[in-house]
């Protein structure tokens, strides 16, 4: 069982992923390799090893990715433009600082153009909506200096008809309440500044019982822990300013339990295997923890809080302090 | 190339797009073989299939049993592939699939072949959204048959990783919408929703039986229950007589008496399935909906205010049952929450949380810790409540 962070495994995990192309598992989740390639470059900079990665080779694989009939990112080269590879895409040039390579107009006109007459987004042509879509195009537009040109009302209007009676949001209308459906529409309305349509009290609480005996976190009642629900439930707490809801040492344990300290990376829960998702997603729970040693995270855009701060976009969320030992 | 095998089941449905990576094994097929085999499961893919699995392992074991049409199980329906040959066909597939012209410039040959590696690649990567959009194409090109694409679905969504992909279930009511839609450019509609569908009874009992199949094989399916939640919705409607098409009065019967086994078809999911907090989430929102419903009929309003009411006594019962399930506590809550309930059960379940927690023993079940842990946190949930200006 571990009690501290393995940094320099996970850096070679990480620096590891993309060596195998010839790997099947390559090949079945490129539908996902554009967001795979922000989880990894994110853990780095959490882990102040940003550099890990060659930058050239990152910024030319991003730009394999642009889709011009759509005027959007796909996930993988040949695959169609979607909100999401296009934030994870914008995400990574932004930390990279290569956005001058983008034609900025072209992809506020796509992302635009998915937003349908409720308020929702859809994530590309073939229409399925989801507020983990209004996030992306939210987020996405901010980073790229052009919120002003979104209905904001309209957006909002949508993301208020999700919300539960327990204070959380759903996918959509009428749809469960789940940790990351919250951090997405929590985070979309820090972005727009229209956190007065949450109930604090009522999300904390929800938040805040997501916490098992174990010290993980799970994403609706009943369910397994599972350390992405690190970042998921810590971001919205500490976007609402109620990140000491939570027993942040047990919850410490349980993410550093669930890494392989031989050969790097973490896992959903201890004894299963790793990967990139849960990777970054352990690392940015305990950033926002005080975890020693690790850079600071925005938990609204989950970027470098540097690169958020350095464009304006920083909001009133609250971390733990970082602690200088474990 | 010799690869370790290793198979991961992951439980949460955000990550496992990305966690549910599975590594082949020795080389089972060479490049020709592996072409030919496409096509044989392709060509059974376009069957109507009640099942399909995907088996571990490299299908050797299996060879006895193998299908004249290739080599993978067939029988009565129900379709079993060697996890091993899949891959490598889809490793295939994938490769020429992304070869093929944009689908307005496809001749029929073309277009019929387009058919089979979409369908291939679908049914070792559901999530593959390229490949779904591509059979969305050829669907609005009239090339497939959105009928018999409904059904391909279905038997997609008997696999377990597919049963909760959400794009294969938004698919499947675009799909509907297509197929039972008032007008010809249904299928262009933005929103996601069924409600200005009129489905018929038959259509829409197939739709809750999909759902209820893919919830047994995924528990807590998140978009399973999400469809269930849309089809509900057309039923509530179509009580109302306000769909097109269902204003006769016998039709309305007909689906007041659906939407009744509907309710009794959620109660029993969840006395069957007590950690199911989707399932009390689900029914609670059917009940709302029908208090905010008006209904045409007296009688039928009356039947159903009826049921809704009843959640309340249902609630209490289960907790009483079941207090180291934490999903019957939360039912609880949102029964008191969401239901304009009489509040006759509120001192009793106050008084069964107090007496868990003074004495855990008294809950007679394995897990008393669970219990008290649940009770406690009910009441601290209570107190908070009842401490609000608008509690009703």
């Amino acid at each position: 069982m571990s009690s501290q962070l393995h940094v320099d495994k996970h850096v070679s995990y990480i620096k590891s992923l993309g060596e195998n192309k010839d790997d099947l598992t390559y090949h079945l989740t490129a539908h996902l390799r554009m967001n795979a390639i922000y989880w990894g470059l994110n853990a780095l900079c959490i882990m102040n090893h940003k550099d890990a990665l060659d930058r050239e080779e990152i910024i030319e694989f991003v730009m394999s990715c642009w889709d011009d009939e759509a005027g959007g990112f796909g996930a993988h080269p040949d695959h169609d433009a979607h909100v999401h590879s296009t934030l994870s895409a914008i995400q990574i040039l932004v930390i990279h600082d290569a956005l001058d390579r983008v034609d900025i107009p072209r992809v506020v006109k796509f992302i635009l153009s998915l937003q349908q007459p409720s308020g929702v987004f859809r994530g590309d042509s073939f229409g399925e909506v989801d507020t983990r879509f209004s996030y992306c195009a939210v987020s996405a537009l901010s980073l790229l200096g052009h919120l002003h040109e979104l209905n904001a009302d309209l957006t909002v209007q949508y993301i208020r008809c999700c919300k539960n009676y327990d204070g959380g949001f759903g996918q959509c209308i009428g749809a469960e309440s789940h940790a990351s459906q919250v951090f997405v529409c929590v985070a979309a309305l820090a972005i727009l500044d229209r956190l007065e349509e949450i109930d604090y009290e009522t999300l904390g609480w929800w938040l805040a019982e997501r916490q098992l005996p174990n010290g993980g976190l799970n994403g609706r009642p009943e369910k397994l822990e599972d350390v992405c629900y690190s970042f998921w439930v810590l971001s919205a707490l500490s976007i609402l300013n109620k990140l000491t809801w939570i027993d942040s040492d047990k919850l410490t344990s349980f993410v550093l339990s669930a890494q392989d300290p031989e050969n790097g990376g973490i896992a959903d829960r201890p004894g299963d295997m790793v990967d990139v998702f849960h990777t970054v997603f352990g690392l940015a729970g305990l950033s926002l923890l005080g975890y020693p040693g690790l850079d600071d995270l925005d938990p609204v855009y989950c970027m470098p809080a540097s690169v958020i701060e350095a464009r304006g976009l920083r909001k009133g969320w609250q971390a733990l302090p970082r602690r200088a030992v474990v | 190339m010799i690869l370790n095998t290793t198979h991961r089941r992951v439980s949460c449905y955000t990550c496992t797009n990305y966690s549910n990576l599975v590594y082949a094994g020795t080389k089972t097929l060479c490049m020709a073989q592996s072409s030919n085999v496409l096509y044989q499961l392709a060509d059974v893919l376009t069957l109507p299939l009640n099942s399909i699995e995907v088996l571990p392992g490299d299908g050797k074991e299996w060879q006895p049993y193998f299908s004249s049409q290739g080599p993978f199980l067939l029988q009565d329906g129900n379709l079993g592939v060697p996890q091993k040959v899949l891959y490598q066909v889809y490793l295939v597939a994938v490769r020429q699939m992304t070869l093929l012209k944009p689908i307005s410039r496809l001749d029929q040959t073309e277009a019929s072949n387009f058919v089979r590696l979409t369908s291939v690649v679908l049914l070792a990567n559901s999530a593959h959204q390229t490949a779904l959009s591509h059979r969305k194409s050829l669907i609005q090109a009239s090339v497939l048959n959105p009928e018999r694409e409904l059904e391909f679905v279905g038997a997609l969504l008997t696999i377990r990783e597919a049963s909760k992909q959400s794009l294969l279930w938004y698919y499947r009511r675009w799909l509907l919408r297509c197929i039972h839609g008032d007008n010809p450019s249904s299928h262009n509609q933005s929103e996601d929703d069924l409600f200005r569908t009129p489905l018929s009874l038959g259509v829409i009992r197939k739709e809750l039986t999909t759902v209820a199949r893919a919830c047994e094989i995924y528990p807590r399916n998140y978009y399973a229950w999400l469809h269930r939640h849309h089809c509900a919705t057309v039923l509530v409607s179509s009580c109302r007589g306000i769909v097109e098409g269902h204003s006769k009065s016998r039709q309305v019967d007909a689906f007041v008496d659906a939407l009744l086994e509907e309710f009794h078809w959620a109660r029993q999911w969840l006395e069957n399935h007590v950690a199911d907090y989707s399932a009390a989430d689900y029914l609670v929102k059917l009940a709302t909906r029908v208090h905010t419903t008006i209904f045409d009929c007296r009688s039928s309003s009356t039947a159903l205010s009826r049921e809704a009411d009843s959640l309340e006594a249902h609630a209490l019962s289960l907790v009483q049952s079941y207090p180291d399930h934490e999903t019957m506590w939360m039912y609880m809550r949102l029964v008191i929450c969401s239901i304009n309930s009489r509040s006759l059960y509120r001192n009793d379940i106050r008084s069964f949380a107090e007496s868990i927690i003074s004495s855990p023993s008294q809950a007679t079940v394995n897990d008393e810790r669970s219990a008290a842990w649940n009770a406690q946190r009910f009441l601290d949930w209570m107190d908070r409540e009842t401490s609000r200006p608008l509690f009703p």
